[in-house]
């Protein structure tokens, strides 16, 4: 596969058998029937899969390898950065005054990067860590199925969990088209992002270090009520079969982590929709 | 009655699968080329790859916006305009280091210079081992593509070691994944340099400039090389080689000089009409980056959009071709305005628009060519304006109708710097406007970069002469001459319309848009007698030769008395960067000029307004990129974090 390499050797990237990993996982797929009496069935269909995958070596032996974020023993696919410890606040000013004295420029509402090797300086070389990874630990899915007499309502729920997802973050540095953010200013201290900084320099040096994510959601896929009518109950033969039914596309989430996002379809828009449906058998 | 029934159904799908280290031979993948390495060892296959060399090393990197931001940002002559995209390059703020955080899809990032040299450095040795090795007798092979290789590969490195200090030093192609590398120290990289381009004076031709390489092309850079040696950033180290590389710079550029006459007419260098016109061949121009109309080649200049104001939103303005698309980058300092002696020389007139085209007439009042624009670039103590800017106040002479938007430097009482800094409106640097593109919106220019003419040849001289001067060989007058000869040609000459201008956004007519010229914000005139308010004359213009090294002129002993410079030495340096600048500015050397001499703290603490809290002595160098410290390696093993702090700049 393509990886990046020092460009200093001419080439930007190359084709390598680039290394080993290893990859374990389990799929598990259970339906029961809760109720079955004449009237009233209730079926519970469960699939849940789990997945852990590592790397084993690369091809430089086992050395992590940052610009193509290999690591050895981590999943094959991690975000590495700059980890994000919230914002900074008034009552912190002691402690950023000892990064400001060594260079930084934090002040409060500015982002607080993880100080890792606690020198009172951000710096490249010692304080990016492996965030996580990207890739989901456990999807899960879950159809339930009710009926009762010619009603039935089937409700699909769908998730993928234990994983994050690096949404960017927010630069804060034009006046673009954007979401609506909980961002920092005098009336909003206990704010997710930091305080807007425009000027003839950028914005916030470590604002993509809010933007990774835990992304675990548990999303409604699909709602289904259906009322059927047989040819007795609609007292003519020439149907012999009626269903009535209305269907809910994407009706909402169970719960997600990052509210403005359909981590399902990984955007922040999407479709919701209801059918009304007549299905009729002659 | 309930029954309850349970049925469990339980898969296991996959179990556990654990993959783990299949059999080698499974895994090995051979990628297979329809044409392979051994197309070099070919005449053909040398020459097209010395063509794509030319585009990797002249021509691409005025695709995009790193080039400015490494050597026209951070500076004197420019800072940031209406659009920060790439702030951190001038402002030298926390966010300038080796990783650089990306603010929208326009950012340079930290690498992107670093890669785009050594990927044309990776070009240059296929060339240079690929041409040494082959068995051809042909001169093109021997001679011009190897010559062009040692060429190539200088060029990138004197760029290299200009803007890092020390970097690796690769002289040889890469045909396997390689991680261990250090840097070189900077008398390594000098001396590398140096051996090349003297290899390619040897090898290369007289003729083909400014398209092709020639030995004066490398004259000219190898002199350059050997002032970059000798400047005060190498001070620690180059006492053994000072005084021979100052003496060798001399007869360079003398040859060079005698090949590449100075044009007549300064405003000819920026007379634009069309792809590969005559201000494209003129004889002044030693290299340069070819673009072309041809969209069949990959050239796309796209750095007319970089150093032109907001034009377009201002009352009675649409934006136009000939205006061009205002991606309002770079601002020009007051430094600039300050310089020249705007009344005798040519050159500020002749290099910025000071005046647009009213092209969206409404109201009745006015009517499209009237007077849209007008930067009135008068000096302090003039008390002829209230305010920086005046809207329907200015009374045009030309129709007698006020102007509808007039900028002034200087308005009444305000005898310091910056008036107009309050806005984001400036007079644009005009030397790269391309009104021959296909539409108003258009990215690719076709309008040829300069890389190298004579007039630079002249300053490498001069400056090589204060050097010496410096150093006991001569005197500091020994300089004039050149300066001299820079300076007189920017004179206005008897009976020349010193209001008349023109720049490249005027090459409609060679553009396939259609646009009707009633839409052009271009205009054939500039502010001069606005701003120097002077009568109209067609005189020729006072000299501009210096005579005396004690009396500098006016504009110089401005800059001389804000640095506070006393000596001859730092006298006769200010005077030759200055006239780089009236000369030069914006021809993407500054930044480097600066460096090398130890000059950039103090010029950008005296006149770059953004960056003067911020920079540092350490910003002589830039950041080694993240990306180099994180992907290389030490004995098989990547750099712990105190190996990549020791390979980095102090200060990053």
């Amino acid at each position: 596969m393509q990886m990046s390499i020092p460009t200093v050797s001419g080439y930007n990237t190359t084709f390598a058998n680039v290394g080993e990993t290893a990859n374990k996982g389990l799929d598990l797929s259970l339906t029961t029937v809760n109720i079955n009496t004449r009237s009233f069935q209730w079926t519970t269909t469960t699939s849940i899969s789990w997945q852990n995958d590592h790397i084993v070596s690369l091809s430089n032996g086992k050395e992590d390898d940052i610009n193509n974020t290999w690591f050895i023993d981590q999943p094959l696919s991690v975000i590495y950065g700059y980890k994000g410890m919230g914002l900074w606040h008034l009552e912190d000013s002691s402690t950023y005054k000892l990064y400001n004295a060594k260079g930084a420029a934090f002040s409060a509402g500015k982002v607080r990067p993880a100080d890792i090797n606690g020198d009172t300086a951000i710096d490249a070389n010692f304080d990016r860590v492996i965030i996580g990874n990207t890739r989901p630990r456990w999807i899960v899915g879950m159809t339930n199925t009710f009926s009762y007499k010619s009603f039935e309502l089937s409700i699909f729920l769908y998730g993928r969990l234990k994983y994050f997802y690096n949404t960017g973050g927010e630069s804060e540095t034009a006046r673009g088209v954007q979401r609506t953010i909980n961002y920092y200013n005098e009336n909003n201290m206990n704010a997710e992002y930091q305080k807007p900084v425009y000027s003839e320099g950028s914005g916030d040096a470590y604002y993509p270090a809010l933007g990774y994510k835990k992304a675990s959601f548990i999303k409604i896929r699909n709602i289904s009520l259906g009322y059927n009518l047989n040819s007795n109950t609609l007292k003519t033969s020439a149907i012999s079969g009626l269903k009535i039914y209305v269907q809910v596309v994407n009706p909402g989430m169970l719960f997600s982590k990052i509210s403005w996002m359909d981590m399902d379809v990984v955007e922040p828009t999407y479709n919701r929709g209801i059918t009304i449906g007549l299905n009729a058998t002659f | 009655m309930n029954t309850i029934k349970l049925i469990v159904k339980l898969f296991f799908f996959a179990g556990f699968i654990l993959l783990y280290s299949c059999k080698k031979d499974f895994l090995k993948e051979r990628l297979e080329t329809d044409r392979g390495m051994d197309f070099y060892k070919t005449d053909e296959g040398i020459k097209s790859l010395a063509i794509g060399t030319y585009f990797q090393v002249f021509s691409d990197p005025f695709n995009g916006e790193w080039i400015y931001c490494a050597t026209n940002y951070g500076v004197d002559e420019f800072s940031v305009g209406g659009d920060p995209s790439n702030g951190v390059w001038n402002g030298y703020d926390v966010g300038f280091n080796s990783i650089v955080t990306i603010n929208n899809g326009n950012t340079a990032l930290a690498n992107t210079q670093w890669d785009n040299l050594y990927i044309g450095i990776g070009d240059a040795n296929l060339i240079i081992e690929n041409a040494t090795a082959s068995t051809s007798t042909s001169d093109d092979i021997k001679k011009v593509a190897l010559g062009e290789g040692y060429f190539f590969r200088a060029y990138n490195y004197l760029r290299l070691v200009s803007q890092y200090g020390g970097v690796p030093l690769k002289t040889k192609p890469s045909t396997t994944v390689e991680q261990e590398f250090t840097r070189a120290t900077p008398a390594e990289v000098y001396t590398q340099i140096i051996d090349d381009f003297t290899q390619a004076y040897n090898l290369l031709p007289s003729a083909g400039s400014p398209a092709k390489l020639t030995k004066y092309a490398a004259a000219h850079y190898l002199a350059k090389a050997y002032l970059y040696r000798a400047s005060e950033i190498n001070d620690s180290w180059n006492t053994s080689t000072k005084a021979s590389d100052l003496a060798a710079i001399i007869p360079l550029c003398d040859e060079v000089i005698a090949q590449y006459p100075l044009t007549n007419n300064f405003a000819n260098l920026w007379h634009y009409t069309g792809p590969d016109g005559a201000n494209e061949q003129l004889p002044e121009l030693i290299l340069s980056a070819q673009f072309t109309a041809d969209v069949s080649t990959n050239g796309r200049n796209t750095q007319h959009l970089y150093f032109t104001s907001r034009y377009d939103d201002l009352p009675q303005m649409q934006r136009d071709i000939t205006g061009d698309r205002p991606y309002s980058r770079l601002r020009t300092s007051y430094y600039m305005y300050r310089i020249y002696d705007q009344v005798n020389d040519s050159r500020f007139w002749k290099s910025f628009r000071t005046k647009s085209r009213l092209n969206k007439a409404s109201g009745g009042y006015y009517q499209n060519g009237d007077l849209g624009i007008i930067y009135i670039v008068n000096q302090p103590g003039d008390n002829r304006f209230s305010s920086y800017k005046l809207n329907n106040v200015v009374v045009d002479n030309g129709t007698g109708k006020t102007i509808p938007n007039a900028y002034i430097a200087y308005p009444s009482g305000v005898t310091t710097d910056g008036a107009m800094y309050i806005d984001v409106r400036y007079p644009s640097l005009s030397k790269h406007l391309d009104g021959s593109r296909i539409a108003l919106n258009e990215q690719r220019g076709l309008r040829d970069m300069n890389l190298a003419r004579s007039a630079e040849t002249y300053l490498i001289a001069a400056e090589a002469k204060i050097r010496l001067a410096s150093l006991g060989t001569g005197s500091y007058a020994d300089a004039l001459p050149y300066i001299n000869a820079v300076r007189t040609r920017a004179q206005f000459v008897s009976g020349e319309d010193r209001a008349a201008y023109y720049d490249g956004g005027g090459a409609l007519g060679a553009s396939t848009s259609g646009q009707s010229p009633d839409k052009n914000s271009f205009m054939p005139e500039n502010s001069y007698y606005e701003s120097n308010n002077i009568a109209v004359t067609t005189d020729a213009s006072a000299s501009l030769a210096i005579t005396d090294i004690n009396s500098l002129p006016e504009g110089d002993e401005y800059v001389i008395s804000t640095l506070g410079l006393t000596s001859d030495y730092d006298r006769m340096l200010a005077l030759v960067l200055d006239e780089r600048s009236r000369e030069l500015c914006g021809e993407y050397k500054r930044w480097e000029d600066l460096a090398r001499t130890k000059t950039l703290v103090p010029r950008v603490r005296a006149f770059n307004f953004q960056a003067s809290p911020n920079i540092q002595d350490f910003h002589v160098l830039r950041p080694i990129p993240q990306t180099y410290l994180d992907g290389i390696q030490l004995e098989g093993k990547a750099l712990s974090p105190d190996q990549k702090e020791a390979q980095q700049n102090p200060g990053y």
